[in-house]
C-alpha cells in the first residue's frame, strides 16, 4: 500500500512539475544559423517566462522582439510577442515662415543619410499618409535629394508624412504641424533597421539535445539553436 | 628684188636666233619657272599642294599645322648645296605644348627645292640650351640664322630618320655636322653615334587606368613612382632628339591622359620617365589583406576565373563580356576577417565614401566545417551584395534606371528589410550566373558535379526569411522552385556543405573538400 501511494505521489509530482522542468530547461541564450547561414536568430529564454527575439541578416537587417513563452505537452513551445515600439534615430530641422496662404501647408524637403551628410536622391522617399497611417502617395526626390509640394489642410486626406527608405529609420511628421506654414525641412535618415516583431503567437515543435534545441516551424523545417550562454 | 632679199635675210637672222635661243635654254635645263616669273603666293601655294602633313605623323605626333607664310624667301644653304624654303610649324590650341626644362623646342618644315618645281620635304627640330640663350628667342631661330645659337638641330625625313644634325655653341659647330641624306652631304657617322654617353636616371612608374562608368573608356586614376634605376644613355648622332614621348627632363605630361610627372631633377642630363599602364580589373581592387588564409586561397580562385566576380556583376545590365566591371570607378570591395555575433558573413550598408569601399566581414570560425563550394558561393553571394551597396552610392540614376523594382520595393512596403529587397534583384538578375561562375570554381578545384548542383548552391542565402517572428521560406523560393521535394534538396545540399549536416541534423558527406577554416 505504501509502495503505491509512493508511486501516486511521484506520478502526481511528475504530472504537476513536467510544464515546470520543460521552461527550466529552456533557459538562456540560444542562437541558430538558418538561410544557408545568411540569417541567424537569437533567442533568450528567462526564468520569469519572458524572451527576446533577435533575428539578424545580411545589411544591417534585424528583426527584434519581446514576449512571454511557454511549453505545452512537453513538446510544443509557444512564443507570445507582445507590441514594442522603438525609437527612430532619424532627425529632422524644420525652418519655417508663415505662409500667405492659410491652411495650407508648403513643404520643400531635402533628404540626407545621417551618417556623412550626403543626399538621398531620386528615391521614392517621401511618402504621404492619411489618418489611418495608409499611403496615399510617394514622391521621389530629385538630383539634389530635394522634393517640394502643397498640402491643402482642409480638403486634403494627407495627414501625415513619412520619411521612408528599406534600411533606414522611418521619419515621420505631423502635416497639422506644418499648416499655414512655408516649411524647410532638411531630414537625415539613420542607416539601420528599426522593424520589430508585432503581437503575435508563433508555434514550434520543439525538442531538447545536448546544449541544443531543435525548432521544428509548422512547414516542418528544421532549426537547431546552440545554447551560448546560460 | 634687194627690199625681198634685205627682208629675208631678217627673216633668217630672226630664226637663226631662235634656234640658238632654244638650244640656249635646254642646255641650260631651264624650266618653266625660269622662264616665267612665278608670284611668291603661287610659289607657296604650289609647295602647299606638294605636301600632305600626314606623311609626317611619325615626326609630329601632335596635331600641327604649317604655317604659310607667302613672305618667306627662298633662302640658299652653301653648307648643304641647295636652295630652300623654311615654314614655321605650330601645333593646334588643344594640344599640349612640348615641354622641357634643358631647351626651348621649336619646329619647323623645310621645301628643299629640286629640279621641275619639285619639292622633298624634312622637319626640323631646334633645341635651343636655355642654359646658353638667356634673353634670346627661339621664334628667331631658323637655318639661315643661327649666328649665336646654342643647342642642337635635328633633320627627319617622313620616316622619322634623322637626316641631318648639328650641335652648336653659340653659333659654331661642334665637331662636324652630321648628314645622312641625298638630299644633304653624305657623311659616314658611324664613328660618331655613341659618343655621347650619359648616365641618365629612369623613372619608373605605373599609371592605374579604372573602366568609366559606361566601360567603353578607360579613367586615369593615379600614377606610382615604384622604381628609379639608371642607365647608361647613349646618343645616336650629335646629341638625338630627346624621347618627348617617353619623357623629357623636367615635367612630364602624359599623352594620354595619364599623370604628371616631376620627379627629374637633374636640368644638365634630363630624365627618361618609362610609365606602364595598367588596367585594372574588379578583382584586382578587392582588398582581402585582412582574410584568413582559408578564405583567402579561395576567392585567389575567384579572382582568376574567367566568370568570377566581375563576371557576374557585369552579366546584369550590361550583358558585356568585358572582364571589368562597368561602373567600378571608384569602387572597391574590403574583405575581412571577424567575429560576427550571429551569420557567416554580412555585407555592410554602408558606403565609405572616404576609401571608396563597402566592407564585407567573413567570420572563418562560423565556416569550421564548411566546404569550399560552400565558403565560394558565399563569397560570390556577399560580392553582389557589396556591388549594390555601392552602385546604389555612387550612381544613383543608372541604379533607378537599372534596378526599377528594387527601387519600387524600397519604399512599397511589401518587404520590411533591404536585405530581402537585395535578395529578390539576385533572383531577377543574378541566380544562373552565380551558379556558372560557381561551377568554374568546382571545375578549377577537380569537381565532376552535375551543373544542376551549382544551381542548387546558388540559391544560398536567398531561401529563407523571417516574417514576424516566423521563419518561413521566401515566397520567391516557392515561386521559381514549385516543387517542395526539390526545394528541400537545395536546402539540404546548401546546409550540408555549409556544415556537413542536412536540414534535420543527420550527417552526410560534402561534394567539396573541406575549406581549411
Amino acid at each position: 500500500m505504501e509502495v503505491v501511494k509512493r508511486v501516486a505521489c511521484l506520478f502526481l509530482f511528475i504530472l504537476i512539475t513536467q510544464p515546470a522542468i520543460g521552461q527550466s530547461q529552456l533557459n538562456g541564450v540560444f542562437k541558430g544559423l538558418y538561410n544557408a547561414g545568411e540569417n541567424s536568430v537569437v533567442y533568450e529564454f528567462k526564468k520569469d517566462g519572458t524572451f527576446i527575439t533577435t533575428i539578424s541578416g545580411n545589411l544591417g537587417a534585424r528583426e527584434e522582439g519581446k514576449g512571454t513563452f511557454e511549453i505545452r505537452n512537453k513538446n510544443e513551445l509557444y512564443l507570445e510577442y507582445e507590441d514594442i515600439s522603438k525609437q527612430s534615430l532619424s532627425k529632422k530641422t524644420i525652418k519655417r515662415t508663415r505662409s500667405s496662404v492659410s491652411n495650407w501647408a508648403e513643404v520643400n524637403l531635402t533628404v540626407f543619410e545621417e551618417s556623412d551628410s550626403s543626399k538621398l536622391y531620386l528615391l521614392p522617399i517621401v511618402h504621404l499618409l492619411d489618418n489611418d497611417q495608409e499611403e496615399v502617395m510617394a514622391i521621389s526626390t530629385d538630383q539634389n535629394g530635394f522634393t517640394s509640394f502643397k498640402v491643402n489642410g482642409e480638403t486634403s486626406t494627407i495627414k501625415y508624412l513619412s520619411v521612408h527608405l528599406l534600411g533606414y529609420h522611418e521619419l515621420k511628421i505631423d502635416m497639422n504641424s506644418l499648416m499655414n506654414f512655408r516649411n524647410n525641412i532638411d531630414v537625415y535618415l539613420y542607416s539601420g533597421s528599426l522593424h520589430t516583431i508585432s503581437k503575435s503567437l508563433v508555434k514550434f515543435k520543439i525538442e531538447f539535445q545536448n546544449n541544443s534545441i531543435l525548432l521544428t516551424n509548422q512547414n516542418g523545417s528544421v532549426m537547431k539553436l546552440q545554447k551560448i550562454e546560460n | 628684188m634687194l627690199r625681198t632679199t634685205t627682208s629675208h635675210m631678217k627673216k633668217h637672222i630672226y630664226l637663226i636666233t631662235l634656234l640658238l635661243l632654244a638650244i640656249g635654254l635646254g642646255l641650260l635645263g631651264c624650266s618653266e619657272e625660269d622662264i616665267f616669273e612665278t608670284t611668291e603666293v603661287q610659289r607657296v601655294n604650289s609647295i602647299k599642294s606638294q605636301f600632305s602633313p600626314e606623311t609626317f605623323n611619325k615626326v609630329i605626333s601632335n596635331d600641327y599645322k604649317v604655317d604659310w607664310n607667302v613672305s618667306t624667301l627662298l633662302e640658299h644653304s652653301e653648307e648643304l648645296g641647295l636652295d630652300y624654303y623654311e615654314f614655321e610649324i605650330s601645333l593646334s590650341e588643344n594640344q599640349a605644348p612640348i615641354t622641357s626644362k634643358l631647351y626651348d623646342i621649336k619646329q619647323s618644315l623645310f621645301a628643299i627645292k629640286k629640279e621641275g618645281g619639285v619639292y622633298d620635304f624634312y622637319v626640323a627640330k631646334y633645341f635651343m640650351d636655355r642654359w646658353k640663350s638667356e634673353g634670346k628667342s627661339i621664334k628667331d631661330v631658323s637655318f639661315s640664322n643661327m649666328e649665336s645659337f646654342s643647342g642642337l638641330l635635328n633633320v627627319f625625313d617622313n620616316n622619322n630618320q634623322m637626316t641631318y644634325a648639328k650641335k652648336m655653341d653659340n653659333g659654331k659647330v661642334l665637331g662636324a655636322p652630321v648628314s645622312l641624306n641625298s638630299d644633304f652631304n653624305t657623311i659616314n657617322i658611324e664613328t660618331r653615334m655613341f659618343e655621347n654617353c650619359e648616365v641618365v636616371p629612369i623613372y619608373h612608374y605605373v599609371d592605374t587606368y579604372h573602366p568609366s562608368s559606361d566601360g567603353q573608356w578607360w579613367v586615369y586614376q593615379y600614377s606610382d613612382l615604384v622604381s628609379i634605376s639608371y642607365d647608361l644613355e647613349c646618343s645616336t648622332g650629335y646629341l638625338p632628339e630627346l624621347d618627348l614621348s617617353g619623357g623629357a627632363p623636367g615635367n612630364y605630361f602624359s599623352q594620354n591622359g595619364g599623370g604628371v610627372y616631376t620627379e627629374c631633377e637633374d636640368p644638365r642630363h634630363g630624365c627618361i620617365y618609362e610609365v606602364e599602364t595598367e588596367l585594372v580589373r574588379f578583382e584586382d581592387l578587392i582588398d582581402d589583406s585582412k582574410l584568413k588564409p582559408c578564405m583567402q586561397n579561395i576567392l585567389a580562385d575567384i579572382k582568376t576565373q574567367t566568370k568570377g566576380v566581375s563576371w557576374v556583376i557585369n552579366r546584369f545590365n550590361y550583358n558585356s563580356p568585358n572582364p571589368y566591371v562597368n561602373f567600378t570607378e571608384n569602387y572597391n570591395w574590403t574583405v575581412e576577417d571577424g567575429s560576427l555575433v550571429t551569420t557567416t558573413g554580412e555585407t555592410s550598408s554602408k558606403f565609405n565614401r572616404t576609401n571608396k569601399s563597402v566592407t564585407t566581414i567573413f567570420d572563418s570560425n562560423k565556416f569550421g566545417n564548411a566546404s569550399d563550394l560552400s565558403i565560394a558561393r558565399t563569397i560570390l553571394h556577399e560580392a553582389v551584395h557589396a556591388f549594390l551597396v555601392a552602385h546604389f552610392n555612387i550612381d544613383r540614376a543608372s541604379f533607378v534606371q537599372d534596378y526599377p523594382d528594387l527601387i519600387s520595393s524600397f519604399g512599397g512596403g511589401a518587404l520590411t528589410n533591404l536585405n530581402d529587397a537585395h535578395h529578390v534583384e539576385f533572383i531577377r538578375n543574378w541566380l544562373k550566373d552565380i551558379a556558372s561562375s560557381l561551377e568554374e570554381f568546382g571545375l578549377k578545384r577537380g569537381y565532376n558535379l552535375p551543373s544542376q548542383y551549382y544551381k542548387d548552391l546558388a540559391w544560398g542565402g536567398l531561401t529563407d526569411t523571417y516574417v514576424n517572428g516566423v521563419p518561413k521560406e521566401t515566397p520567391w523560393f516557392i515561386f521559381f522552385v514549385r516543387n517542395a521535394t526539390d526545394r528541400q534538396r537545395i536546402k539540404d545540399n546548401l546546409s550540408i556543405e555549409l556544415n556537413g549536416l542536412d536540414m534535420n541534423g543527420v550527417t552526410q558527406t560534402q561534394k567539396g573538400n573541406h575549406g581549411g577554416c
